[in-house]
C-alpha cells in the first residue's frame, strides 16, 4: 500500500508541475485557462491525498472563482512575443534550491492537526467575493465597450 | 521518504513555478495565474509544514496563519485586479511594461 501511495504521489506531482508550467507558457488564452483549472483540480487531489480536506476544498473554490476573473482579464491581454527569460529561470532555480535545502522536515499524517472545519464559511465568503469581483469587472468592461 | 515528503518537494517546485511566472510574464492574465499558483502552493506548503509539527500549540498557530493568509490572498487579489483595471482605464496599458511611462 505504501508503494502505491508513493508511485501515485510521483505521477501526480509530475503532471501537476507540467500542467502549471504549460498554463504559463502556452500562448492561447483558452488553453491557459483550461490548464489553470486542471492545475487547481490536481492540486486539490494532492491535498486530499495528503489528508488536508478543508484546504483542498478551499483551493478548489478559490481556483474556480479565479477562472472567471481570468476570463475577464484575458479580454484585454495581448499575446506575448518573448518565450523564455533566463534571469527568471536562474532566480527560480536558486529559490528552489534554498527552499528545498531549508525545509528538511518530514510531514506525518496527524488527524489532530488537520485544518478546522470552522474555516468552511470563510471559504464560501471568499468565493462569493471573487465571484462579485469578476461580475463587477465584466459589467464595467461591457459599459466601457458600449461607450 | 514517505509520500508526504514527495508532495512537500512538489509544492516547493510549484512555488518556484509561480515565482518564475511573476518574474518573467508580461501580460496581466499570466501574472494573475502566476500569483494564484504561488499563493495556492504556498498555502499547501504551509499546511504540510504544520503536519510535521508535534506540538499542538504550533498547529493551532499554523491554522490561524493559514486563515489569515486566505484573507490576505483575497484582499491582495481584489486590490490587484482593481489596480489593473484602473491602470488600463487611465493609461490604456495592455501590458505591465506600459507602466514604465509613469516612472517619471
Amino acid at each position: 500500500m505504501g508503494m502505491i501511495n508513493e508511485i501515485s504521489a510521483i505521477i501526480m506531482s509530475l503532471v501537476t508541475i507540467v500542467i502549471a508550467l504549460y498554463s504559463l507558457e502556452t500562448k492561447r488564452s483558452q488553453r491557459s485557462i483550461f490548464a489553470f483549472s486542471t492545475f487547481t483540480v490536481l492540486l486539490s487531489i494532492i491535498l486530499l491525498h495528503a489528508g488536508i480536506l478543508v484546504l483542498a476544498i478551499t483551493i478548489f473554490a478559490l481556483g474556480l472563482g479565479s477562472i472567471l476573473l481570468l476570463a475577464a482579464l484575458f479580454t484585454f491581454s495581448e499575446e506575448e512575443k518573448k518565450k523564455y527569460d533566463l534571469n527568471a529561470v536562474a532566480v527560480s532555480i536558486l529559490f528552489f534550491i534554498v527552499l528545498a535545502l531549508g525545509l528538511q522536515v518530514e510531514p506525518k499524517i496527524q488527524e489532530s492537526v488537520a485544518l478546522d472545519p470552522v474555516i468552511i464559511p470563510l471559504i464560501f465568503i471568499h468565493g462569493a467575493f471573487i465571484l462579485a469581483l469578476a461580475i463587477g469587472l465584466k459589467i464595467i468592461l461591457r459599459e466601457g465597450e458600449a461607450k | 521518504m514517505n509520500y508526504l515528503c514527495i508532495y512537500l518537494y512538489t509544492l516547493i517546485a510549484l512555488t518556484t513555478v509561480g515565482l518564475y511566472g511573476i518574474l518573467s510574464k508580461k501580460t496581466w492574465a499570466k501574472l494573475i495565474i502566476s500569483f494564484e499558483i504561488l499563493s495556492f502552493s504556498f498555502l499547501a506548503l504551509l499546511s504540510l509544514l504544520i503536519m510535521s509539527t508535534t506540538v499542538p500549540s504550533n498547529a493551532i498557530l499554523g491554522e490561524s496563519i493559514i486563515v489569515f493568509l486566505i484573507l490576505l490572498d483575497a484582499s491582495v487579489m481584489g486590490v490587484f485586479v482593481a489596480s489593473i483595471f484602473a491602470v488600463y482605464r487611465k493609461l490604456n496599458a495592455e501590458k505591465p511594461e506600459v507602466l514604465r511611462k509613469i516612472k517619471g
